[in-house]
């Protein structure tokens, strides 16, 4: 067999790196050596031309002037004593204290200078080392100016003058010579370029095309079999625009389109989280659904865009009523992702600050501000202080809730919360203190269960009932102790002598003076593991910044400092020796065995007794005390009301303040302090921000610029025609892609202003052109010049997206619930609300919107891939979802006459079309074939080996157990029913199922065919 | 999390991405790759064991001299910014020798891994800043310690395809989800989400043998198996659809999208039957099966290799959650020092080692193809929170 490449990687722990910090740590311990009196003739100039400048230059101009890696540049002389992230370079009279000599000695802790090159020689080194003594002198005219430690890139006139940043240009639409063919200012953009490379667009779609393409771009939804006849039936001029008009008012058009835009607002219902109190490894948002109800809302009452976006980053901070119909807008920052338990607080912060910057950058901008973040970006003019003065934006800018409620109910809800979790405090601790009291009552009853046990075990071996009686034992915890004396002595060696004397056959005496000794030394460990708790309690008590304890943490803003992460972990706290803590908790806390496979639950220790053994042993006053408490817990349980809808949102922090430049993007090393405010190269004056966290300005600044109006009519662009003026629609810089047509992106930014920045009014504007509404055929002279349409000569073909495959066929099948708005359904094969209602997990995706190319939820997306894979096509074969929904239409159907007439209207529904003969004849065909084949084969199935037919039906949900989500999980793979083991229709659903039919599979087909699937 | 079958007949869609890392499909990347490297790029697939849980690279196969001298002794400088307080330092109790001809120094507990020292590659210089499991594993998986970037296997599979168009081109073997973070270890983010891993539960039906009786292949694999349809059945669904959709394009000249989606189909029906061959182990000799011993994880090693050998481009085989985890054995211990209530333990850098020799053998997961390679789980957790090691194995 081939040996096989394998994957290595391990991760060093901190102890790596304390071993590398113990040299730094020894060598700044050196003192340096007494300066000695400075040489005359190295206080001329002299030294520094003819040895030390040479030497710099050709040794470390490299790095350190222009490029000032690590922050430092040594070409001058005050750049030397600002130095680097690591401090001074050079400290002039003292050259042991000096970095620049450290380096170039290769000194212990000190990077060794030049990088990558070979030693300086010894001369060289003296060199610098008398320069240094004698004060450094450099000659004043040479003298630059020193550059900052977070090295800036200035921004130049070039830079300024790139295409984005421009004002939108008002260019009067282009002369055409085939003046016929524009329907608008659109028209003459597009074939201006095309009659340049000698080209022109093919023939217009016809009319049953156009109705289908448009119906469902801005709706996601084919059009009906009336829809349909109507508008071939309407032979006015503008039929077409009447249609577009009753799109648009359609509440299925925000439904549509909303979810365009929350694919680049990354919104997710919940997050990944480390620390999930539940277990689950993610948190969910419960009113997520708030702000994607918005964002629908906004497209179908058609907010005007500027509005749309101040509102997103900053609802809170507008006035009256618009602050109240807007405040779900939040969600845009409110739905994180949030890091915060995820690692380090400086580091998550950071993060999340991270991708605030990047999806507001990218999503509002279309400029890849992120890149900025560690050094100036590689191309566009973003320097590094940009990015935190952006990023500071965000850091006072933190998670909150606002309860969309009556101020009366949120009190009361939050009282009753309060008073119920006081009272499970109270229950709780309760039931542990009679545990404990109880546990350390029984140690002193260890010897008598240990005479006991030794006379079961022992020599006189008798029965364990009658000792049990005799001796006026607890049945269970005599049974404990047994279990408990045999316990292999691995942990401990308290039990060996035991042990030891039950092995050899020892006597009662040896047994009583072994059982009085273990007895002595239980309540030694007892009495030792109190003082230690006292003293530990001071410990904490002294380590707490207030009187309060901690409330354990779990929302985004409550995680402040790592302690958050684990209150109280960081104190070094006394403990007893390992062997006799074990003991202790053993016998009083968890019972734990080397043989324990791993996971398993915990089992009590030895004298610890929980719930009903608890309750049992203590006496009828006590236990009735608990009762009562248990019962109060669980009235208030009950009485609590179902918690008032919130805003998962955000609000400016009391005391604003500004970041820090992080070099080389670490959180831990910092620069120079940066004013919040907006990129440098937008604003001729760096504009800066001072109310609160300055998310309104910010909003105000980039609704003032030309590239964000530029980003918005492009995306509105690439949903309708496939591809981009830009196509790279969240990068307009210069990595980015240059407008196909320039004039026409400004043509339609200008519209877009003048028409009150109205989206719908784009769309008609777009829709009504020719271009738009080209056919998708192919001519040969075109297709050589471009064959990736990026000039618009035709229409784009493309397959539907995933939601609107799945509300495509609910909708035909009659299945389709058309209310809007609502909390989030989980995807199954009969859930019925269109698909934008589905959840959206980041920890994990639906599989079958993942399937059909959904976009990752944890970052901006600005396109979606459309992929065609073999597993698609098993979806289409295999799934319930596409059965069940092809039986119900089926059912639609099944009264008409024959096959002909249930054929003819299937595919009226379907496509808008009557069949032609052959469809007819090869659906008839197959109607009539199938059924006696099917007869046959299962007939001769039956009479195979039963085994096979065993191994068949053990197939159903064979795998369910191990696939199984945990309770209030993220979405099961419902969707997926039929076509993947394992995944389940809920069996609600599963009663509800039609049996499978042929003519349900025939419609099955067609639904699979690509004249549905695909928009031509 | 299961998609990605059948790579190689989208490539055409997603021919961008092959595009741009400057491969063609079917062509050797390493030929295409050689070019800068300082030697030829042999590896054509990975296997990746993430050995969550397992011991630290200070007692397997990273001496750290300084730990000795500075045992008992607080960590010099204080405690890192990022970490939370430690109290002192300890040793690795293990020793090391110089094997080969390289002189890798590898701990006491791997004298046969010893053996191959001068066909391992070692990398001693990875870390993270982050004293968490979950976090680290990220980091590991996707370079970034939060969720959403796509994972290594994801890029591998993005730039460089797949060799095997009815197999996944990224596989996770794991014996149940969720493991440790799960899911988004394996994510592809925003790439084309056919880059994301396949994932396929390779838990054992009983934890003393590496298959049973009751182990079947089809079950393992997604949208493989269809319970209502037999494949007669499907097959005439099928030429039905072709022909529908020739009829609709009539004479209209071939769309590749169109034209794509045909043909995916006709691999789809392929795939069926072909690919639940892959996962089944039934099918190696029983020489070979004892050599890789009883338990998940060594059908992980077994199914990744069949994986690799049929041209999956990354096999990652996990360990689950419910497997060891951040224990040295006698496991309990750990478990009972992280129950401790007071916490007293963390304080120690590392808790004492308990003095049983009986540590790394644990029944359920050494396939003895690995000598003592693959250690289950024995890491001391508490104050450094995340020991997460890969030793590299050559098998076979």
């Amino acid at each position: 067999m081939p040996l096989y490449q394998s994957e290595s990687g391990r991760f060093t722990a901190v102890m790596v790196g304390a071993a590398v910090m113990l040299v730094g740590a020894f060598v700044a311990g050196q003192t340096p050596a007494p300066a000695t009196p400075a040489a005359a003739a190295a206080q001329t100039t002299d030294l520094f031309e003819t040895r030390i400048r040479p030497l710099l230059a050709a040794n470390c101009f490299a790095c350190h002037s222009e490029s000032a890696m690590a922050g430092l540049r040594v070409d001058s002389r005050a750049a030397l004593l600002r130095g680097g992230e690591t401090g001074p370079a050079m400290v002039p009279g003292d050259p042991d204290k000096s970095a620049l000599l450290k380096v170039v000695q290769h000194a212990d802790g000190f990077p060794r200078m030049p990088r990558g090159r070979a030693k300086l020689p010894a001369a060289d080194i003296d060199a610098i080392a008398e320069w240094i003594r004698a004060g450094a002198v450099w000659p004043a005219a040479d003298e630059a100016p020193a550059p900052v430690a977070s090295h800036e890139r200035p921004i130049t006139a070039e830079h300024r003058g790139f295409w984005a940043f421009q004002p939108i240009k008002k260019a009067a639409a282009p002369a055409v010579q085939n003046a016929a063919w524009p329907r608008n200012d659109i028209d003459r953009f597009i074939l201006a370029r095309l009659e340049r490379d000698g080209l022109a667009p093919v023939a217009p779609a016809d009319k049953l095309t156009l109705l289908r393409r448009a119906t469902l771009d801005l709706t996601g939804l084919p059009p009906t079999a009336e829809e349909v006849d109507a508008f071939l039936a309407d032979t006015s001029a503008d039929a077409f625009d009447k249609v577009v008009d009753r799109l648009l008012a359609s509440p299925r058009y925000g439904e549509q389109w909303g979810r365009m835009w929350l694919d680049v607002a990354r919104y997710g219902e919940d997050d990944y989280r480390s620390l999930d109190p539940m277990g689950r490894g993610f948190n969910p948002y419960p009113n997520a659904h708030l702000y994607r109800d918005w964002v629908i809302r906004a497209f179908n009452e058609d907010l005007p865009y500027d509005q749309f976006v101040t509102a997103q980053l900053a609802a809170d901070l507008l006035d009256g009523p618009d602050r109240v119909r807007h405040l779900p807008a939040l969600g845009f920052l409110g739905l994180g992702p949030w890091y915060y338990d995820n690692g380090a607080v400086e580091i998550t912060r950071a993060d999340e600050r991270h991708d605030r910057v990047d999806a507001v950058s990218r999503g509002f901008l279309g400029f890849t501000v992120g890149c900025a973040r560690c050094h100036d970006h590689k191309y566009d003019p973003i320097p590094t202080k940009d990015y935190y003065g952006l990023a500071g934006v965000f850091l006072n800018t933190e998670y909150t809730e606002y309860p969309l409620a009556p101020k009366a109910i949120v009190d009361e809800y939050k009282a009753k919360e309060k008073a119920l979790k006081l009272k499970r405090e109270m229950l709780n601790e309760y039931t542990a203190a009679e545990a404990r009291q109880l546990a350390e009552t029984l140690a002193f009853q260890s010897a008598t269960y240990m005479k006991a046990a030794w006379q079961v075990i022992g020599e006189p071996k008798k029965d364990k009932l009658s000792i049990v009686e005799k001796e006026k034992l607890d049945y269970e915890l005599f049974d404990r102790w047994l279990a408990f004396l045999q316990k292999k002595p691995v942990f401990y060696p308290f039990l060996k002598d035991w042990q030891a004397m039950v092995a050899k056959g020892g006597t009662a005496k040896e047994a009583a003076t072994l059982a009085d000794a273990f007895q002595d030394l239980l309540i030694g460990v007892v009495l030792e593991q109190r003082e230690v708790k006292k003293e530990n309690d001071i410990i904490k008590a002294r380590a707490l910044p207030t009187a309060k304890p901690k409330e354990p943490a779990n929302l985004p803003n409550e995680f402040i400092t790592n302690d958050d992460f684990c209150p109280g972990c960081g104190l070094e706290l006394r403990s007893m020796t390992v062997d006799r803590t074990t003991l202790w908790g053993d016998v009083f806390y968890s019972n734990l065995d080397p043989d324990d496979a791993p996971g398993k639950p915990s089992r009590p220790g030895l004298l610890q007794f929980r719930g009903w053994g608890l309750e049992q042993r203590l006496g009828g006053d006590r236990r009735a005390l608990i009762e009562g408490l248990r019962k109060d817990v669980e009235a208030m349980e009950k009485a609590l009301p179902e918690k008032f809808a919130y805003v998962h949102g955000v609000k400016d922090v009391e005391k604003p303040v500004d970041l820090k430049v992080h070099l080389r993007g670490s959180p831990t090393r910092l620069g120079d302090t940066v004013p919040r405010g907006f990129l440098s190269v937008m604003s001729p004056e760096r504009i800066t921000f001072s109310k609160g966290s300055g998310r309104l300005e910010l909003a105000r600044a980039i609704t003032q610029q030309p590239m964000a109006l530029r980003v918005m009519v492009n995306r509105v662009w690439k949903e309708h025609f496939g591809t981009g003026l830009v196509n790279t629609p969240s990068n307009f810089g210069l990595n980015g892609e240059k407008p196909t047509h320039p004039e026409l992106l400004d043509y339609l930014a200008q519209y877009f202003v003048d028409h009150g920045m109205s989206t719908k009014a784009l769309h008609k504007e777009i829709m009504r052109s020719a271009v738009y509404q080209l056919g998708a055929g192919t001519q040969a002279a075109a297709f050589a010049k471009d064959s990736g349409n990026r000039l618009y000569w035709r229409a784009n073909r493309h397959r539907m997206s995933a939601e609107q495959i799945r509300d495509a066929i609910l909708f035909v099948s009659g299945a389709l619930d058309l209310r809007v708005g609502g909390p989030s359904v989980t995807l199954t094969p009969l859930a019925d609300r269109r698909t934008v209602y589905g959840k959206v997990s980041r920890y994990k995706l639906d599989e079958f919107l993942q399937l059909f190319d959904f976009p990752s939820p944890s970052q901006t997306a600005e396109h979606r891939f459309s992929t065609s894979v073999p597993l698609q096509r098993l979806f289409f074969m295999n799934s319930d979802f596409m059965q069940q929904h092809a039986e119900r239409l089926a059912e639609q159907v099944a009264d008409e006459a024959d096959d002909t007439a249930r054929i003819q209207k299937v595919y009226r529904k379907l496509f808008g079309r009557a069949p032609t003969a052959d469809e007819t004849k090869a659906g008839r065909d197959f109607l009539q074939a199938e059924a006696l084949k099917q007869y046959e084969e299962r007939r001769a199935k039956a009479k195979m080996p039963p085994d096979k037919d065993a191994e068949a039906k053990d197939d159903k949900g064979a795998t369910a157990d191990a696939d199984k989500p945990p309770a209030d999980g993220p979405p099961a793979d419902g969707m997926m029913a039929g076509a993947k083991p394992g995944a389940t229709a809920p069996a609600d659903e599963k009663k509800k199922m039609l049996p499978v039919s042929t003519f349900g599979r025939y419609v099955k087909i067609l639904m699979s065919s690509n004249e549905f699937l695909f928009v031509s | 999390m299961g998609n990605g079958f059948g790579m190689l007949a989208f490539a055409s869609m997603i021919g961008k991405s092959i595009a741009a890392a400057g491969l063609d499909q079917g062509k050797p990347a390493a030929a295409t790759l050689a070019k800068g490297l300082h030697h030829p790029a042999r590896a054509k697939h990975v296997i990746f064991l993430f050995m969550n849980g397992g011991l630290s690279q200070v007692d397997s196969f990273d001496p750290k001299p300084m730990l000795d001298k500075y045992h008992g002794q607080p960590l010099p400088g204080g405690t890192v910014a990022t970490e939370r307080k430690t109290g002192a330092l300890m040793r690795s109790p293990f020793t090391f020798k110089k094997y080969g001809q390289s002189g890798l120094e590898v701990s006491e507990l791997f004298p046969h891994v010893g053996g191959c020292a001068d066909d391992i590659c070692m990398i001693r210089s990875m870390h993270t800043d982050i004293p968490n499991h979950e976090p680290s594993m990220l980091m590991m998986n996707t370079g970034h310690i939060q969720v959403g970037r796509p994972s290594i296997g994801s890029w591998l599979t993005y730039g460089l395809g797949t060799e095997n168009k009815n197999l996944p081109g990224y596989v996770v073997l794991c014996p149940d989800v969720p493991t440790t973070v799960g899911p988004p270890l394996w994510n592809g983010a925003f790439l084309p989400a056919v880059h994301q891993g396949t994932f396929i539960p390779s838990k054992v039906e009983r934890p003393d043998q590496i298959v049973g009786k009751d182990f079947d292949p089809k079950k393992l694999v997604s949208f493989i198996h269809n319970k209502s349809f037999t494949l007669a059945e499907q097959r005439r669904e099928l030429d039905l659809l072709a022909s529908l959709d020739a009829m609709q394009r009539g004479s209209a000249p071939a769309d590749p999208q169109l034209e794509g989606a045909i043909s995916s189909m006709e691999t789809a029906y392929r795939m069926q039957t072909e690919a639940p061959d892959v996962f089944d182990i039934r099918k190696e000799s029983q020489a070979t099966l004892e050599l890789y011993g009883p338990g998940s994880t060594a059908r992980g090693c077994l199914m990744a290799v069949r994986l690799v050998e049929r041209g999956v481009r990354m096999v990652q085989v996990y360990y689950a959650k419910g497997d060891p985890w951040d224990a040295f054995l006698p496991s309990q211990l750990s478990i009972r020092i992280v129950c401790e209530p007071s916490f007293s333990m963390r304080n120690t850098v590392r808790p004492p080692q308990p003095a049983t020799t009986t540590r790394y053998s644990r029944s359920s997961a050494s396939p003895s193809a690995f000598t003592e390679g693959i250690i289950t789980a024995s890491s001391p957790l508490l104050g450094f929170h995340f020991q997460i090691t890969s030793p590299m194995m050559s098998v076979k």
